[in-house]
């Protein structure tokens, strides 16, 4: 049962902690409307100065263009070996499945930083020259687990009975999952791809570690604040926060969404 | 003819240490509507599947007519199979669920939407055919999903509880149905059930299924009152069960049984003299006589429509069950009843 003071301690529990993640976002947003080049109190005066800045320096927008289009392969790439990966891992009799999976989704548990590390280590003892193509590479090792997991859970929740139908009335294997699985799961992979791009859009130690400084954005940003504040920085985060928030949102939407 | 007969030559299916089948032989006809019947968990639906290819034998071998498709996957087996849930493509329309198959076969779009315009008029559904499956009812799910399947025009269609998921008004309607329509078709059906009516409704043959093997098979009549076992007489509708002792064979394949709970009774079947026997009794068997040479206790009368089921204790203690017709006099609980037993009307159970 829960009482009428668990409710309002769990109320309070859930502002407190929406207050903790939000609040500092907050604080960035407002600065950033602020014509002080540092945060003081009060504000003198608003102005959007600073969003003009962030549109009219080419380096900002050369970091965003490389961050959207790495995003984009990272994302694409992590969605179609996921789904290969994750029908399989519903489909598949073999012993060991469990542990199998588990193992599959375990690089989500290990810090970036050791797998940055990891990375650079091993492709240079493979001779790879550090570049946004290799970084892309390792996002994609970041991203497929998220792609995994999202995937197998809606695979799993189809009816068997449908692909077998396919297969009964005359389909291949291949063909029953393109006409049965894969309309089935068409939000899903909408919803792996958002999720995997707004993962990949904001990484930045695989990216800082296998790539030569061919700049995206989170580095931009990282390499700025290094080199002293620059007030721009907060704008340019309001908006990256503002645009990875929308598309969680709607990658969350689309899998909370009942399919047909 | 189309219709294709099923053989099973020792087919028997173990999930890791489960034996889900015994090894089994099969016999299905062409033509002819069996219905495998059973408890859950009896092995009646892994057959089935393994005839349709859904699931790979253990041992043994499948025939579909003359041929041997053991190894043969779903799609290049001469057998249909409509599942419980129907699995009607959700994202597909009605019509495009229902030509799925030929398009399988690379059929042109014409005749592929001809085709199942006509099976649409035949199903009574035409006008239906752009809706989603998930617009339309249980009933019409149903004949959707048969039509997908006999479009195919398969030697064999493979019925997993056909009528499962369906209330139970229709399902008395649909059981008719069927059975109209396998005549009409002419194909070989195999259907798996757990509801002993719909067996008997449907059938030309019901094979009755315990633990994994067949523990009878016969036309629903033999089976009802010739039932072999303890566990097929009661699964195919209501019997008392006395035990008693083989006193003397009597010619017409009969035997003379000594029993506590009824004295003397002539049983159907073959036993030796002297064996300790079980006999089992349909509701209807017994009928209600002052003048019976046996007397019981009446324990319980119960209204069930077309019929009052009397319950009794006999002078041993064994429950006995009994059908009165509607009108007939209703002797109070805890009065004594006489009773009478026409020879024959017993059953001698396999010990």
């Amino acid at each position: 049962m829960t009482g009428p003071i668990t409710t309002r301690a769990l109320t309070l529990l859930f502002w407190i902690t929406a207050g903790v993640i939000y609040l500092p976002i907050g604080v960035m947003a407002v600065f950033s409307f602020s014509s002080a080049r540092y945060q003081i109190l009060p504000i003198p005066a608003y102005t959007t100065e600073w969003y003009t800045r962030v549109f009219t320096d080419g380096q900002y927008s050369a970091g965003f263009l490389n961050s959207i289009l790495l995003a984009a392969m990272v994302s694409l790439a992590a969605t179609l070996i996921g789904f290969a990966c994750a029908y399989s891992l519903v489909n598949a009799r073999f012993p060991g499945k469990n542990a199998f999976t588990l193992l599959v989704l375990a690089p989500l548990a290990v810090p970036l930083l050791l797998v940055g590390i990891a990375l650079r280590i091993w492709t240079t003892m493979l001779g790879l020259q550090p570049s946004l193509p290799l970084a892309g590479l390792g996002q994609v090792l970041y991203v497929l687990p998220l792609a995994v997991l999202n995937l197998r859970n809606r695979i799993a929740q189809l009816p068997k009975s449908h692909e077998e139908a396919a297969w009964a009335l005359g389909a291949s294997r291949l063909r029953a999952i393109m006409d049965v699985i894969l309309p089935a799961c068409r939000a899903a992979l909408l919803a792996t791809f958002i999720l995997c791009f707004t993962f990949a859009f904001d990484e930045f130690v695989i990216a800082y570690f296998l790539t030569n400084f061919s700049v995206t954005l989170p580095i931009k940003i990282w390499t700025t604040l290094v080199t002293g504040f620059d007030p721009t920085i907060n704008a340019l985060g309001t908006m990256v926060f503002a645009f990875s928030l929308t598309l969680g949102v709607t990658a969350q939407w689309l899998l909370m969404r009942k399919d047909p | 003819m189309r219709a294709k007969s099923v053989t099973l030559r020792g087919v028997s299916k173990s999930f890791g240490e489960v034996q889900a089948v015994c090894p089994q032989d099969l016999e299905v006809r062409a033509g002819e509507f069996l219905t495998l019947l059973g408890p859950s968990g009896c092995g009646k639906t892994t057959i089935l599947r393994m005839i349709a290819g859904l699931e790979a034998v253990s041992s043994g071998a499948i025939f579909v007519g003359d041929e041997d498709v053991t190894g043969h996957p779903p799609n290049r087996r001469d057998t249909s199979i409509m599942f419980q849930d129907y699995a009607l493509f959700p994202h597909k329309s009605v019509r495009d669920n229902i030509a799925y198959g030929l398009k399988m076969r690379g059929q042109s779009e014409a005749a592929r939407s001809k085709a199942a315009e006509g099976w649409l008029e035949r199903i009574s559904l035409d006008g239906y055919g752009k809706r989603l499956p998930s617009a339309l009812s249980g009933g019409q799910r149903q004949r959707v999903a048969l039509a997908r399947a006999l479009i195919l025009e398969p030697g064999v269609l493979l019925l997993d509880e056909p009528l499962g998921a369906l209330d139970a008004g229709l399902r008395r309607h649909l059981q008719v149905e069927l059975r109209r329509l396998h005549r009409d078709v002419g194909l070989t059906f195999i259907a798996v059930t757990h509801d002993q009516e719909e067996a008997m409704t449907m059938s030309d043959r019901i094979a009755v299924m315990r633990d994994g093997r067949i523990e009878q098979l016969g036309t629903p009549a033999e089976i009802y009152d010739h039932p072999e076992t303890e566990f097929v007489a009661r699964f195919l509708g209501r019997c008392s069960v006395i035990e008693g002792r083989v006193v003397a064979g009597v010619a017409g394949g009969m035997v003379q049984v000594e029993t506590a709970a009824l004295g003397p009774v002539f049983a159907t079947g073959t036993a030796a003299q002297g064996a300790n026997v079980r006999l089992a009794l349909r509701p209807e068997a017994l009928i209600l006589d002052h003048s019976g040479p046996v007397r019981a206790r009446v324990t319980d009368a119960v209204f069930t429509g077309n019929a009052v089921r009397l319950t009794l204790t006999a002078a041993d203690g064994s429950g006995l069950e009994l059908d009165l017709p509607r009108g007939a006099p209703v002797p109070a609980t805890g009065t004594e009843a006489g009773l009478r037993l026409p020879p024959g009307a017993a059953i001698l159970l396999a010990s």
